[in-house]
């Protein structure tokens, strides 16, 4: 009938009356009928059940997610002021990643399938980074580094050339990580292949070294939200108006750093993070580094007295 | 005349005839027709014959059929090439060699092509005060592919010839020889021989030669454009492998291609009888250029045929081929041949792409391809690796299994996927797909010191380094179950100190079809040798 309701039909009334008792005989033992619900509180009692197992369920997630926090914690050691001091609790770190690519090599001892980075870009635009942040990655994992030509370059700067020299010859089966940069007839921006199978890349310098970032546990944004977004926010500003912009845009970034800069030792917060890294490796690529504001004069320097830094192809100075 | 041989016709179809139609009546018949067919060849003699022959042709001796040539005189003349022809040339009155690709007669005036190699010029042929009548016609009745020497005066054109290699000038003709005259019935036209293969093309003829009646004529066949670019650059490959070794300090030796026994394994052999016994035809020069480094040439390859009695049918087997082989003594580790073997591919790609560019386009316009992509220094990847990156897409196999076919093209358009390269090197195979004489890694048995290369994933060569201790190849050859007598000359040859050494060897065609992208080796061989091909 209920379902007749919606049709708009006419009630009628119950043909059969349900309702009446029936005299039941006595002359047996009673039983619960089979077909009847249970009645009210045997059902709600499996309600609360379930409910209070799901909620002991939760909890125990809860424990767990916070002993994994807790476990975290204690290899995330706030990086200090001082740059030197900064490159070592940068690698003070646990690497999430390394953690992962030793284990692999832990368990298979005798089969070791490295990852490799493959990144094209225009000789005219070294992305410098690339080579800070293998610097940064190799001071606890190795890292190999591999330039090529690629076959569409018929022309190209002989700096680049000097670069292989630079690269380290040790076995691909001897690294955890390879990266494979392929100097390449491309656009300003870098390009790194993250899925080949689909095609799917990440543009530009400034979001390689994001996704290099990520490398090391924590990433740059598994932090504090405000840090973040403010190294976010630097790299945005470097990518829009230093590298894709003029003059007066590159020195206005420059002045906006050196106001930072006057205040503090590191563009974001008190320690070294991506930001210092790309601006660096911009300035270098412009060959600006002669020619700077006072403050950011002062933490260049103190970055290229960092090993990360220092340890760089000559042929990036020149 | 005509007449007459309606006449015939009409006796012949008469109900009267055709009840005495008798044996002799059929002769006659027969007779008939031959006498017609002679007629009819008459009429196109005396049609090339006419301006000779009428008193008024004001053009005889500025045109004819050349006796043959037996260098009756010396004749200094100079001759222009078709590929120089252009704008420079303009008015200039020039001499040119070449075959009748095509022509069109119109009326008063005759347009023809004429083709050197796949160079191509329009020729105008037209009535004029020095040009009659006859020498318009004696030109338009030359049979195609006949060989022409032309005299004429080169003209700027106002609209470009798209139809052919020199777009901005034709020639007007002035004299004309034939040299060499070709049968008028040609087995296929050497333009639908070289029609691009362009399928989504709707609107282009889609008359293909299939490859049999290429192969069964193949010299008309190689007068293609296509074919006359893909043996130049074949050419190149090898010029370009002996510069690049010769420049990293390889000498060039010769191997024996009769040989006592089988080099790699009993099987796919040809026996030939060798006076009073029976030789087998050299399946590769791997022990002779192995022997040379124990001889102490340090660095040596080798180019020369090759014989595998492998009965397949594929795009890519071919029972002559052409192998570049070389082999090198190496100081401390293998990987010095693998970085000169990338080197020297480097070299030959850069050569083929620099020096080469036209004939590669040209291919491309009949068969399009991608063009060709390497890294310098080339890629090198490990056989684990390849196997990792063959597992993430769904592939299922055993870390120590050989790669099938499928499996190699896949992981070719993988890494192309990944690096952008087509040439590639793999490295570390596993030990058990390997021959004996291959040697094991170092570090784990399971894995040998040996390497394949690939270009756009197919395997082109492969490699390794070798054992060059006698009685650790008796234990190898042992385990693979090889009798030691059959092989004594080869263990022996290490016997008195050998240099470590590795090398490769490389198929030519390969190299060059799959430089090409083209689909069949054949394709890449001038006159290919399989199962069911040994003519011509």
């Amino acid at each position: 009938m209920a379902l007749n309701g919606p049709c708009g039909m006419y009630r009628l009334e119950p043909v059969y009356n349900h309702g009446m008792k029936a005299e039941l005989p006595t002359c047996m033992y009673k039983m619960t009928s089979i077909y009847e619900e249970n009645n009210g509180t045997s059902k709600e009692s499996s309600i609360y059940k379930e409910l209070e197992d799901r909620q002991i369920e939760i909890l125990k997630r809860l424990e767990q997610l916070k002993a994994e926090v807790e476990k975290l914690k204690v290899n995330t050691q706030p990086m200090k002021a001082t740059a030197p001091a900064a490159t070592t609790n940068l690698t003070n770190r646990e690497c999430g990643v390394i953690e992962q690519l030793q284990a692999n090599i832990g368990l298979e001892n005798q089969v070791c399938v490295v990852k490799d980075i493959v990144i094209t870009a225009s000789p005219n635009y070294p992305p410098v980074s690339v080579w800070i942040m293998r610097n940064l990655l190799g001071q606890k994992i190795k890292v190999k580094l591999s330039t090529h030509l690629h076959s569409s370059l018929t022309n190209f700067p002989p700096k680049i050339r000097s670069l292989e020299d630079a690269v380290t010859d040790s076995d691909r089966n001897d690294c955890q990580l390879v990266i494979t940069v392929i100097w390449k007839d491309v656009e300003k921006d870098p390009e790194l292949m993250v899925n080949p199978i689909k095609q799917s890349s990440i543009l530009g310098e400034v979001n390689i070294v994001r996704y290099l970032g990520r490398f090391v546990t924590p990433g740059y944004d598994d932090g504090d939200p405000i840090t973040a977004t403010e190294i976010d926010f630097f790299l945005e500003v470097i990518h829009s108006s230093f590298i894709n912009g003029n003059n007066k845009e590159k020195q206005g970034v420059l002045k906006t750093a050196n106001v930072k800069l006057g205040k503090q030792t590191f563009l974001v917060g008190s320690e070294l993070t991506i930001a210092d890294i790309m601006l660096w490796s911009v300035i270098v690529q412009n060959k600006m580094e002669h020619d700077l504001p006072s403050n950011v004069k002062k933490w260049f320097k103190s970055l290229c007295n960092n090993v990360i830094f220092s340890n760089l192809p000559e042929a990036f100075y020149s | 005349m005509l007449k007459g041989e309606e006449g015939d016709l009409n006796r012949i179809n008469s109900p009267d005839d055709k009840l005495s139609m008798s044996k002799k009546a059929l002769k006659k018949q027969a007779k008939e027709a031959e006498k017609a067919a002679k007629k009819a060849e008459r009429q196109t003699q005396n049609l090339i014959k006419e301006g000779v022959n009428t008193e008024e042709d004001y053009s005889s001796g500025q045109y004819g059929k050349l006796p043959m040539n037996q260098s009756q005189k010396k004749i200094v003349r100079h001759l222009v090439e078709v590929k120089v022809l252009d704008l420079n040339f303009a008015d200039q009155k020039v001499w040119v060699r070449g075959r009748l690709h095509t022509s069109r007669a119109k009326g008063k005036q005759c347009f023809f092509v004429l083709r050197q190699q796949h160079f191509t010029v329009q020729c105008l042929v037209s009535v004029s005060e020095t040009i009659s009548k006859a020498m318009v016609k004696f030109v338009a009745l030359i049979t195609k592919e006949s060989i022409l020497d032309v005299e004429g005066h080169v003209r700027t054109v106002f609209q470009k010839i798209e139809s052919c290699t020199q777009k901005d000038v034709e020639l007007h003709v002035e004299q004309l020889f034939v040299v060499s005259a070709s049968e008028p019935r040609l087995p296929l036209q050497i333009e639908d021989a070289s029609r691009p293969e362009n399928e989504e093309d709707p609107d282009g003829l889609h008359i293909r030669v299939c490859q049999d009646t290429r192969l069964d004529n193949r010299i008309l066949d190689l007068r293609t454009p296509t074919n006359q670019a893909i043996y130049c650059l074949q050419a190149g490959v090898c010029e370009l492998f002996r510069e690049a070794l010769k420049k990293m300090g390889f000498i060039e030796i010769h191997t024996p291609k009769i040989i006592s026994a089988a080099s790699e394994g009993g099987a796919n052999v040809f026996e030939v009888s060798y006076f009073k016994g029976s030789a087998y035809l050299a399946q590769s020069p791997q022990l002779y250029k192995q022997m040379a480094i124990a001889a102490d040439f340090d660095k040596v390859f080798t180019i020369g045929a090759v014989f595998r009695a492998e009965d397949s049918n594929t795009h890519r087997h071919l029972c002559e081929f052409v192998g570049l082989d070389l082999e090198m003594a190496f100081h401390y580790h293998y990987h010095e041949v693998i970085t000169v073997i990338g080197m020297m591919f480097v070299e030959i790609f850069k050569g083929l792409r620099d020096r080469f560019s036209a004939e590669i386009a040209a291919v491309h316009r009949q068969y399009p391809a991608e063009p060709f992509k390497f890294l310098e220094p080339s890629l090198r990847l490990d056989y684990p690796e390849a196997v990792a990156m063959l597992r993430e897409t769904g592939v299922d196999m055993g870390d120590e299994e050989d790669l099938s076919t499928p499996n190699e093209k896949l992981l070719g358009r993988l890494v192309k996927a990944k690096y952008d390269t087509d040439f590639f090197i793999l490295d570390k195979f596993p030990l058990a797909v390997r021959p004996f004489y291959t040697m094991p890694d170092p570090h784990n048995s399971k894995y040998s010191n040996s390497y394949d290369m690939y270009m756009r994933g197919e395997e082109i060569t492969s490699g390794a380094q070798r054992i060059h201790d006698p009685e650790f190849l008796a234990e190898r050859a042992k385990n693979h179950g090889i009798n030691i007598e059959h092989i004594k000359a080869y263990i022996d040859s290490f016997r008195y100190g050998a240099p470590p050494h590795a090398g490769c060897g490389i198929g030519l065609e390969r190299v060059t079809m799959l430089y090409l992208g083209l689909d069949n080796i054949r394709k890449a061989s001038m006159f290919p040798r399989d199962p069911r091909r040994l003519t011509p």
